[in-house]
Parts: structure tokens; sequence; C-alpha cells
């Protein structure tokens, strides 16, 4: 035990350091101030990522050490900053302020509040710069980290660790998709952790961000959601930090053992963003304008979603990456770079957001690369055979486009292929639990709903959640244990169905 | 004409440690607006490097410069008053600040209580 003199000893020890050395200071001398960049001579010791600080109280960050001069981006503020101003090294790097009180907040990537609340002062100074887990922490992905979307979960699953991009044309439910991730995550999986989310939005309307976040709140995600926002007015220097920002935060959760999913939308506006702090430091221009290091721009941000192991404390970071194409095309210079980034991608097309296939999945260029370890037995066992089917009943319909006669087994395989795609139709915002998935594919997949009516399957499946959940509660209890589905399974899930179709077609 | 070249211009502009005014009049004759800004900008960073700032808040005693001219014998010290640091010294070598006064003291005191805020 201390006693009092000591503790009092302590403080007068602490009162003495504060004059005990000299304070080192390295300053320069602002020399331009063009496009948001300042040139400054002197700062000798400044390290890349440096945060700098100027007269007028405003920061910015290191980008460029050239000879003679430093290239510096504003942070915040700058409209004061003129040549001769002194500016001088601060010692410190970007980092971001991380703790739990975070969690509901809307901040923007240097920590500041944007949803009118006080600022978080307290917690661990999280650097937003680190380099990922080497190979002997981490260990392969073998949870799931279910969407609650039917197709998702049932042909492209998604482990704890695992990046999967999101990508498609403008509108088309890429950011839906994500959303609903987030939401599923308040059904937390039996024996599983709860899952903490941080959605970053890059170069967003912040109108969208807005209606973002009420969606959150009216689904009651925001108790463990946090939001990054650099939005479209923000300066490009900002909207090329979220994405690091919530990574950063994502790893204060991580050192905690935690389970955390990362919604980076998108990554196109944060290369558009990259590419313009680089053309105005006139770094060289390469394919498309984008510099050379665009690449590792990204692939150093998704090697931080990682799982560890028990060793490491065995927590996780999921990303869910967002690209944005032009017409459709994924074979244009980011999203090639991304896809070849990421484990796997969800990729929606137009047309068949249009045709009412919603979400959108093309299912034929869409994968998940080690996802498929981390499925349960339940979904696996049930869902194993839909992708061939799927990609069986696609290749057939185009034939069948031109009118020719069918034998009744291709007919057959048809009627299926359309229930199939039919069932993994799902409005937004109303992700599903694992149990009530199963049951439908199961029901679709073994042949239950062929008597159903096409433009009846929604409904029908609506009635069956209904119907089970009133009648026979034990068998959604058995599918959601995540245990292979066997036969006397099937076979119960096969009289439900019976029974419940015999009220639903009276 | 390149940095590097001018910077060794300016190298060769120095006579036993001293400007040649005639050197750096012919120098300045042959270079274009542009490189003539350079040339007197690597000028100026060269004469930094030969000189050391000591701010004070008054005047420092005769002991006192001889002890700071004795850390710095190759250098020319150049003596600036600054009441507002209260107490202690400020050193500037070229772009490098060593700074012990009561007003940094200050500073520092209330950067810590401000994280118990």
């Amino acid at each position: 035990m201390i006693n009092n003199n000591e503790i009092i000893a302590q403080l007068e020890k602490r009162l003495n350091t504060f004059s005990s050395n000299p304070k080192t200071e390295n300053v320069g001398r602002v020399e331009t101030n063009t496009d948001g960049v300042i040139s400054a001579s002197g700062l000798t010791k400044a390290f890349m990522g440096e945060i700098i600080a100027f007269a007028d109280g405003s920061e910015g960050f290191v980008l460029n050490l050239d000879e003679d001069i430093v290239s510096i981006i504003l942070l915040t503020g700058g409209k004061n900053i003129k040549e001769g101003d002194t500016v001088k090294t601060t010692g410190r790097s970007l980092t971001i302020t991380a703790s739990e009180s975070l969690l509901g907040r809307v901040i923007n990537p240097i920590g500041l509040p944007l949803d009118g609340k006080a600022r978080i002062t307290k917690g661990k100074e999280m650097p937003l710069e680190k380099i990922a887990a080497g190979v002997v922490e981490r260990e392969p992905v073998d949870t799931p980290m279910k969407t609650g979307i039917k197709a998702i979960d049932a042909m492209f699953p998604i482990g704890r660790g695992q990046r999967e991009l999101i990508i498609g044309d403008r509108g088309l439910g890429k950011t839906a998709v994500a959303i609903d991730t987030i939401i599923n995550q308040k059904q937390t999986t039996k024996g599983k952790k709860q899952v903490i989310c941080i959605y970053v939005a890059v170069g967003q309307k912040q109108s969208s961000v807005a209606q973002v976040v009420e969606k959150l709140k009216e689904k009651g995600a925001t108790d463990y959601t946090i939001v990054v926002s650099a939005g479209a007015s923000d300066p490009a220097s900002l909207q090329f930090l979220a994405p690091y920002a919530g990574t950063a935060i994502a790893e204060y959760f991580l050192e905690k053992g935690e389970d955390v999913l990362i919604v980076y939308d998108d990554l196109t506006k944060h290369a558009w963003a990259y590419r313009q702090l680089s053309l105005v430091l006139r770094r060289p221009a390469g394919r498309e304008a984008y510099p050379g290091d665009i690449f590792y721009l990204h692939s150093r941000l998704l090697e931080r979603s990682v799982k560890l192991n028990k060793k490491n404390g065995g927590g996780s970071i999921t990303s869910l990456p967002i690209i944005e194409t032009q017409a459709d095309d994924i074979s244009a210079y980011i999203p090639t770079n991304v896809i070849s980034i990421t484990d796997g991608q969800i990729f929606l097309k137009g047309d068949l957001f249009n045709s009412g296939i919603r979400p959108a999945i093309d299912t034929g260029n869409s994968v998940s690369r080690v996802g498929g370890a981390a499925q349960t037995g339940a979904m696996k066992s049930v869902a194993g055979k839909m992708r061939l089917e799927l990609a069986q009943f696609r290749e057939l319909a185009a034939f069948a486009q031109f009118g020719s006669e069918l034998d009744e087994a291709t007919q057959a395989q048809l009627d299926r292929g359309k229930r199939t795609n039919e069932l993994l139709k799902q409005p937004q915002y109303q992700p599903l639990p694992e149990a009530e998935e199963v049951l439908s594919i199961a029901a679709v997949t073994n042949g239950m709903l062929d008597a159903i009516p096409v433009d009846e399957i929604g409904k029908f499946e609506q009635g069956l959640y209904t119907y089970v959940k009133k009648h026979n509660k034990k068998l959604l209890e058995k599918l959601g244990t995540g245990e292979k589905v066997k036969e006397d399974t099937l076979k119960e899930i096969k009289k439900v169905v019976d029974a419940f179709k015999k009220t639903f077609i009276s | 004409m390149k940095k590097q070249k001018i910077k060794s211009l300016v190298l060769s502009s120095y006579k036993n440690e001293n400007l040649d005014p005639k050197v750096v009049a012919l120098i300045a004759d042959h270079l274009n607006r542009q490189s003539l800004k350079q040339y007197i900008h690597f000028l100026k960073s060269e004469e930094k490097k030969k000189q050391i700032i000591i701010t004070s808040p008054k005047a420092l005693t005769d002991t006192e410069k001889e002890m700071v001219m004795k850390q710095f014998p190759k250098k020319k010290i150049m003596y600036v008053l600054d009441p507002s640091m209260l107490g202690g010294i400020r050193i500037a070598d070229q772009d490098n600040v060593y700074e012990m006064s009561l007003k940094q003291t200050f500073h520092d005191i209330i950067r810590h209580l401000g994280k118990y805020d």
C-alpha cells in the first residue's frame, strides 16, 4: 500500500518533469499553398504521415518528402495560411481515439463528432496506418458471418475474417446488402459473440449517410454500430483517411478479442480521392490518371481484415468493401484490383434488378473463395446443389427462349429454377434468421414448392414462417442450431410444408 | 537550371567562409529570374546554417553570452528579446528549436490537465 507521503512525492516528481527536458521542435516555413497542398521548407526531421501544426492552429499531415520541400495535406481549416508562416512538426502520426463510447456515434476520420454529441476524448490512440497481422498470428476462416440474405448465405457464404467485395453499378442495392448485414448482426447466433459493425462512408452525399444512420436507428442497430463519414463536401484528405480510420477503430475491438464487421462504402470514391491528392502532389499519373501505388492503397487496407488465432485473442475483422462499376464493367482498373485483393465478390447486375430480382445478385459471376469452410452444416446440406441447379437453369432458360419443345425433365428443371429464383428474392431491411433461411431453401431444393405457382412463392414463404413459428417452433430451433439437416428433419420439413400447403391453397 | 547545379554555385560563392561579392555578381548576371530566385533561397539557407538565434525574456549578461559562444564557437549568434517567454531560453539552430521556458512549462501543464477534463 502506498502511503500519503509517497503519493505526494510522486506528484512532486511529476511536476519537476514538466520542465526537466527542453522541448525540441523542428520548424519550417510555408513556401506555397496551392490546391490544399502546403509546400514547406525546413522540417528536416519530419517523417511520412507526421502531423504538422500551422501557426493558425490548423493541422496537416506529410505526404511527400522531397530534398528541400515537404508537401503537407491539410486536415482542418487552413484558410489563413500564407507564404512565410511558421510550421512545426508534432512528432505525432495520424491516430484516432477509440473506445466503447464510439458505439452508436457518427464521427469523421479524425474522430470529431458529426452527430452533435460530445467529443470522445478518452480511449486508446489507434494508428491509422498499421502493418497487417502476420501469418503466424492468423488462423483460417471458420466461423460464419451471417448476412441474413438467403442468396448470399446459401451460395456465397461469408466467414468472419473474410473480405467479400460487393460490386455493381449505381442504384442496384450494394449499400442495401451491407446495411442488411449490419442489421442482421442484431440476431446473435447461439454461442457466438456479438459482432461490432463499422460503416465507413467515403465521398457519399450527406443525405445518403443520414438515411443510413436513420435506418440503423430504426432497426435498433446503433447499439453495436459506429459510422465513420467523410462526405462528398469534405476535403479529399479526409476521404482518403476514412477507411483507415474505420479500420483503426476495428483494430481496437480486435485487440479485445471481438469480432468486427466493417463496410467500406465505397472504395471507388476512395480511389478518386487518392487520385486527386496524388495529382495535386504532382506524383506521376498512370492508367486512368491513378498513381502507381493505387493497388497498394487498397491492398494494405484490406490486408488488415483478419481472423486471429486463439493465442492472439481470437478476434476478427470482416470487411465488405463496395465498388461502383460503370455499365457492369468489372474489368476496369479499380474493380479488377479490388477483385484480386478480396476473397470473393457479390456482383449485382442491372438487368436482374430491372427484371425484379432483388437482391440482384448475378450468381454466375459471384463467388466466395473462403466462406465455404465457414458455412454451417445445416446450410451446407440444403444449399449445396442450389448453385449448380441455378447455373443449369440459366443455361436451359437461354435455350428455352427459342421456343423449341421441351421434354418433361427439362421443363421440370426450368420450373424448379423459376421457383428457386423467386424464393431468393428478399425485401430490403428484412434479413432472416438462419432457421428460416434453411427452411425455405430446403423446401425449394427438395421440390416441396413445385406445386406452388411461381408468383405465389413469396406469399407462401411468408405464410410458412408464420405457420411454423405457431405450430412447430421446435423445428425452427432444430434448424437454428446449425447442425446438418438429416433425412428425418427433411421429412419433418416436408410434413410441415404439406400441412401449410393445404391451408394456403384453401 | 537544375537545383543541384544552383546548390554547387552557392558553395562556390564563398571564399574563406564569406561571400565573395565579385563571384556572386558574376553568377547573378548569368542566371534567369527563376534560377536567381532559387540561388537567393539557397544562399539564405546556407547563411542560416552559420547562424544561431537565442531568444530570452531579458537581455543575457556578458557571462551568459560567453557561455553561449563557447557552446557554438563557429556560429554567428543573434540575440532576440521575447518577454512573453517569462523565463528560460530558446535556441534556434536552422530548423531545430530547443526551448526550455516558463511559458512552455505552463503550456505543458495546461495540456496535461486538459486530459482530465
